[in-house]
């Protein structure tokens, strides 16, 4: 396994228009317009089995989380949601894996795209706005996207889903831009609040405006990996939102997560090891990282996900 | 069967050395920031130089520079010149797998390793210690003399660094001098850099090094050198300064109490000391031009400003 440590997705480039003349994009050259200005697309799949599908994440899920679903209701708790439940339901599997959605995103970024994570939500998050690229990213820069499909149709009350266009184009953060130590981050137990401040500003000083999306079932939300998005607070608590939110990254890069990345005297950048849905596997094995000639991570290459 | 294939193997290995032996050019400078020279092939068109390390891809650029120079010295119109930059942000601790440069054809069927035009054996030390972490992201320059002659200096600094950087003053038999990059630069921040990034030295406090060639790295080794734009040659002890070094010993001498006659008048003596002065700074200039010819027939001379507008020099 090589890496290619070089480069840009091909929606970021600043040839972008050059490559749309030229053709790149083929059939997907609206989808490449909309990322590369706004950061976001929305595709429409009517296909069967992906309906199907769908039924089956809520037949299978609403049973599973019926009694956190009644103490939220209930006002105690927080919105449950599940993590990577592609690997006990297949059909979670399936719609992370949707050909559609591989194909477009192999064609707006240039490599081939891997899914490594996948959140299953009954309500609105209610999450604050926020960029992915904190949490999980990749180098070089950019190879990174989140895929929301709205497994019913979405309603006001339920909580929807917010977002900035164009707010993509704001500077990639890491905790070594924002000067934190690694004792502060470790001290936060939720050390997106270090950033959050930063957006608040950015927001306000080049007047984003905040977008809600109310898709109807089978609609899917592309989203950059630096797109501020997060969840609308829910006004109605037996409002149902069912949907689900997975993360790509794309070969040959290395992975990190810049909210626990410093500069080398505080102990260097966060490299992690990313699961390949595809495989059920971690991307690297033991072994393949050793083959790839590079000292051992800062974190085991085994580390589970700091959002776990 | 096999003596078959042994010389088949052989004899393609022989067309590939023959190959390799037709390229000109090579490595001209590598920094910890960049990697920049010029390559020509006469059979294969050349289009694109990478950075390897071990079978991975650190960074690559095009062959697209525009270098008189070196149209000059090939007798041929065309882009020679590669400048490939090394990011300071690899998210790797530490690159393990032996560094490469190659440049590539059009179609990427052939591919061509180079080294540093100059001294070829230490291109893989060079690369090696330009990837080490605590290396990547150091830009800086070596300005030389300053324009009284009496210190010198340059600038360095670490992009996104939050300490000032140190950089090693080296001579030939001289003891590496270690120095700060704390003094501060105006202008630099016009260009890019930070305003504090300046290093220097009066020469006064470092008299082992007059008549030497001084040159400046960033490593205390002295194998990754600041680039600079011509050789910086210290001035021998001039007439003055040897005056006062004999009048210092004089005034020792004649502090001694057994020793209190005065000295004899030297007014004949330090005319001759002055014309074998004059005729040593002239051999001096002499060596200068012929090192700096030497060089030449190595490379091609570059462009006037061509290390400024690559460092972001303010000279």
């Amino acid at each position: 396994m090589a890496l290619n440590l070089t480069g840009q997705p091909l929606i970021d480039r600043s040839d972008f228009q050059d490559l749309l003349a030229s053709g790149q994009f083929g059939r997907w050259s609206a989808e490449a317009t909309a990322l590369h200005e706004r950061g976001f697309c929305v595709l429409n799949l009517e296909d069967p089995a992906f309906l199907d599908s769908i039924h089956t994440v809520i037949h299978e899920l609403e049973p599973l989380l019926a009694e956190h679903l009644s103490q939220w209701e209930a006002g105690e708790g927080g919105p449950p949601r599940l993590q990577d439940g592609w690997q006990q339901h297949p059909a979670i599997r399936r719609l992370a894996l949707e050909p559609i959605i591989l194909d477009l995103l192999r064609q707006l970024y240039g490599r081939e795209p891997f899914a490594f994570q996948t959140l299953n939500f009954a309500v609105g998050s209610e999450q604050p706005y926020h960029s992915d690229a904190i949490h999980f990213h990749s180098y070089p820069l950019g190879f990174m996207c989140g895929v929301w499909i709205a497994l019913q149709d979405v309603t006001e009350g339920s909580g929807p889903l917010i977002y900035y266009p164009r707010s993509h184009r704001l500077p990639y953060l890491s905790a070594e831009s924002m000067g934190l130590v690694p004792e502060q981050v470790a001290a936060e137990p939720h050390p997106q609040r270090f950033f959050q401040e930063r957006w608040h500003a950015a927001v306000r000083r080049r007047g984003y405006r905040r977008r809600r999306f109310l898709p109807k079932q089978g609609e899917v939300l592309i989203w950059h990996a630096n797109l501020l998005h997060g969840g609308a607070p829910v006004s109605v608590r037996t409002a149902r939102r069912w949907s689900q939110v997975t993360h790509y990254f794309f070969s040959d890069c290395l992975y990190t997560t810049p909210l626990r990345s410093f500069g080398h005297a505080d102990g260097g950048p966060y490299l992690r090891n990313p699961f390949d849905i595809a495989t059920g596997q971690r991307r690297y094995t033991q072994r393949a990282w050793e083959a790839l000639g590079l000292s051992p991570p800062q974190s085991s290459p085994q580390a589970p996900s700091p959002l776990k | 069967m096999p003596k078959l294939w042994k010389r088949l193997f052989a004899g393609r290995r022989k067309e590939a050395d023959e190959s390799a032996k037709a390229l000109q050019g090579g490595i001209e400078l590598i920094t910890p920031s960049l990697i920049a020279g010029w390559v020509h092939h006469p059979d294969c068109l050349l289009s694109d130089v990478r950075l390897l390390a071990g079978p991975h891809l650190l960074a690559q650029a095009r062959i697209d520079h525009y270098r008189s120079d070196v149209e000059d010295h090939l007798q041929l119109k065309g882009q020679f010149g590669f400048e490939i930059e090394i990011p300071s942000d690899f998210p790797l601790l530490l690159i393990e797998a032996t560094p490469t440069v190659l440049a590539l054809s059009a179609d990427g069927s052939r591919r061509f390793p180079l080294s540093l035009i100059g001294a070829r054996s230490s291109t893989q030390a060079r690369l090696t210690t330009a990837l080490q972490p605590d290396m990547r992201g150091l830009r800086g320059h070596f300005d030389g003399l300053s324009p009284d002659g009496t210190r010198v200096h340059g600038w360095c600094y670490k992009v996104g660094g939050r300490e000032p950087s140190h950089v090693w003053l080296q001579g030939k038999d001289l003891e590496p001098r270690p120095l700060i990059c704390d003094e501060r630069r105006p202008g630099m921040a016009n260009q890019g850099h930070p305003e504090t990034c300046g290093f220097s030295l009066s020469l006064a406090d470092w008299p082992e090094a007059a008549g030497s060639t001084l040159w400046v790295t960033y490593d205390p080794e002295g194998v990754l050198r600041l680039p600079q734009a011509a050789p910086v040659q210290v001035p021998a002890l001039s007439t003055n300064d040897a005056t006062l070094s004999i009048r210092d010993a004089e005034e020792t001498i004649l502090s001694q109490p057994e020793l209190e006659e005065p000295a004899p008048p030297r007014g004949a003596n330090s005319e001759h000391w002055q014309a074998l002065e004059s005729f040593r700074r002239y051999l001096d200039g002499l060596e200068g031009e012929l090192d700096r010819h030497e060089s030449l027939q190595l490379r091609p001379q570059r462009q006037k400003g061509l290390w400024a507008r690559l460092m972001g020099s303010d000279r």
